[in-house]
């Protein structure tokens, strides 16, 4: 795991079925400078994020086969620390609540501006204070950041 | 960890509705800053427009989400209808 980190550090990992908020967002983080990788689906997404070195992982809750939340869990077994974002148009209470032991994860309401997703991305990669925080849910809805 | 609700095709098409709001936002919001070529001063006047109407848009998504659209009747809080 650790042997490619130096290859990925600083990327970011996005994992979004739709093609259109795929290339979206991977333009949008790149054009912000960020180095991007794309995948389409929960199982290449952990296969990835397994294999370490991403500063971010950004991950749709429905997705094909293995929702967000699903990759979460299991990205968290071996990695207690890189952040994630959660995107969704809804989720429910208690699918959020079920996400705070998986902290650090922020929540993204779609349907989001470029803006709002950037501040989301910025926070993310905003150092820390040495400990895990809690869950932060950040579902600012465009227009609202 | 599972989807809570119990109407699918409803929750995928509230879905479908906020992925295609994002996609619409976020590619005028790209052409306005120029991330596929320059743009004039008018065309950058319609891609404003577009980018506030989809905006409001998501907002008024938003609003509809919070206030039960897309939950299960169960779970819509009280208030909002029989």
């Amino acid at each position: 795991m650790r042997g490619r980190t130096s290859k990925r550090a600083g990327r970011i990992l996005v994992a979004e079925d739709d093609p259109e908020i795929r290339e979206l967002i991977g333009r949008a983080l790149v054009l912000a400078g960020h180095q991007v990788d794309l995948c389409e689906e929960g199982a290449t997404a952990l296969a990835k994020a397994r294999q370490g070195g991403y500063a971010l992982v950004i991950l749709d809750y429905r997705m094909p086969r293995r929702l967000g939340t699903t990759v979460l869990k299991a990205l968290r077994q071996d990695d207690p620390s890189t952040p994630v974002i959660l995107m969704s148009a809804h989720l429910p209470d208690d699918v959020r609540a079920g996400c705070r032991p998986f902290a650090p994860v922020q929540f993204l309401a779609k349907p989001f501006s470029i803006g709002v997703l950037r501040d989301a991305v910025a926070r993310s990669l905003r150092p820390r204070s040495g400990r895990r925080g809690p869950s932060t849910p950040s579902c600012a809805a465009p227009g609202h950041s | 960890m599972t989807p809570s609700s119990h109407e699918p095709e409803r929750d995928a098409s509230l879905h479908r509705v906020a992925d295609r709001l994002t996609v619409v936002c976020g590619f005028a919001e790209l052409l306005r800053d120029g991330a596929y070529g320059p743009v004039n001063d008018e065309q950058k006047r319609v891609l404003e427009t577009l980018i506030s109407e989809a905006k409001e848009a998501g907002a008024l998504f938003h609003l509809l989400s919070q206030q039960g659209l897309g939950r299960p009747e169960k779970t819509k809080p009280p208030g909002t209808g029989a």
